[in-house]
């Protein structure tokens, strides 16, 4: 926390920012990326996302009011980038309902992902996430595989943690009928 | 333990990998578009405000040219024209002079900066018989 308003205070200040920022990338960067990879999956577009975002970022940094912790605002503004980009191509496939439109979209890069190594049971775990609706899919990630505790996926999601652990649940329920469908 | 690690049991460990040395040159990418980002808009602002500066400087300049070096040479020339109008006027004034003023001045002890035009006027006009009576 100390290293976190210290890091906040340099980025306050114009002749420290760039340092300070290339520190903030250097401590962030794998988290976010993963973060953003998790929801959008394939590489490169994950990789515009996070160069998108951080751009966001060091515009924003100013705004920040520590209403929340530096680390929670950095997955917000992450998060955000990364369902604006979904939107976005979900936009060029006008003619399916928005979830389904979604699901396509990253079946289609899982399956064509070359950075994809994980097994017959990993794929198939994926492809019943990439079929949950985006804000089940976006709680169960966070919550299975990145471990974020509820409090701070309320700050970061907008959403009280009630109703994120009913959309943990549902996922969970709807990726282990996928596997009982497709056994 | 979590409430939900009993639903399910799937590996969590991460199926996705990234291309090598992504996460090396990441940092150097995200600086310099940054660094790209932030030029052009200089560069715009420069160019949006690069006639107004220039109209300015236009206006400074003409005003330097003209307003200073005037306003310099008139003061100059009004105050050598003052000095001047001070001095003549004092040496031509003093063979107009009435005796008791003239030997007034003489006597008193501040060296005005026409003294010696006094002397010279005094060795004209003054006879040295009527000089050294009245010093008396």
């Amino acid at each position: 926390m100390t290293d976190e308003k210290q890091l906040l205070s340099e980025l306050r200040d114009g002749r420290l920012k760039e340092k300070a920022f290339g520190k903030l990338v250097a401590a962030y960067k794998q988290q976010l990326y993963w973060q953003i990879r998790r929801i959008v999956l394939d590489h490169d577009d994950a990789d515009d996302v996070l160069q998108n975002a951080f751009i966001k970022i060091w515009k924003n940094i100013d705004s920040f009011r520590e209403e929340s912790s530096l680390y929670t605002w950095l997955y917000r503004v992450t998060t955000n980038e990364a369902l604006s980009f979904m939107k976005q191509k979900r936009r060029q496939l006008t003619t399916r309902i928005e979830d389904e439109r979604d699901s396509d979209y990253l079946l289609n890069s899982l399956h064509a992902d070359p950075y994809f190594e994980g097994d017959e049971v990993q794929l198939k775990l994926q492809e019943a996430i990439a079929l949950l609706p985006e804000k089940q899919r976006l709680v169960f990630n966070m919550r299975y595989f990145e471990n974020i505790k509820y409090d701070d996926m309320e700050q970061i999601l907008g959403t009280s943690t009630g109703a994120l652990k009913a959309s943990f649940h549902h996922a969970v329920k709807k990726i282990e009928d996928y596997f009982n469908t497709t056994d | 333990m979590r409430e939900e690690d009993n639903e399910l049991k799937f590996s969590r460990a991460n199926p996705f990998r990234v291309p090598d040395g992504y996460f090396e040159s990441l940092d150097a990418r995200i600086l310099a578009r940054i660094t790209a980002a932030e030029t052009p808009r200089k560069v715009r602002i420069y160019r949006i405000l690069r006639p107004i500066i220039g109209l300015a400087a236009c206006f400074a300049i003409s005003f330097l040219i003209l307003y200073f070096p005037g306003k310099q040479i008139g003061k100059s020339v009004s105050i050598s024209a003052d000095i001047r109008s001070e001095r003549t006027d004092e040496v031509i004034n003093y063979p107009f002079l009435d005796d008791n003023t003239f030997f007034n001045a003489l006597n008193t002890e501040q060296d005005s900066p026409a003294s010696d035009e006094m002397m010279k006027v005094m060795v004209t006009y003054v006879a040295d018989y009527d000089l050294v009576y009245r010093m008396k």
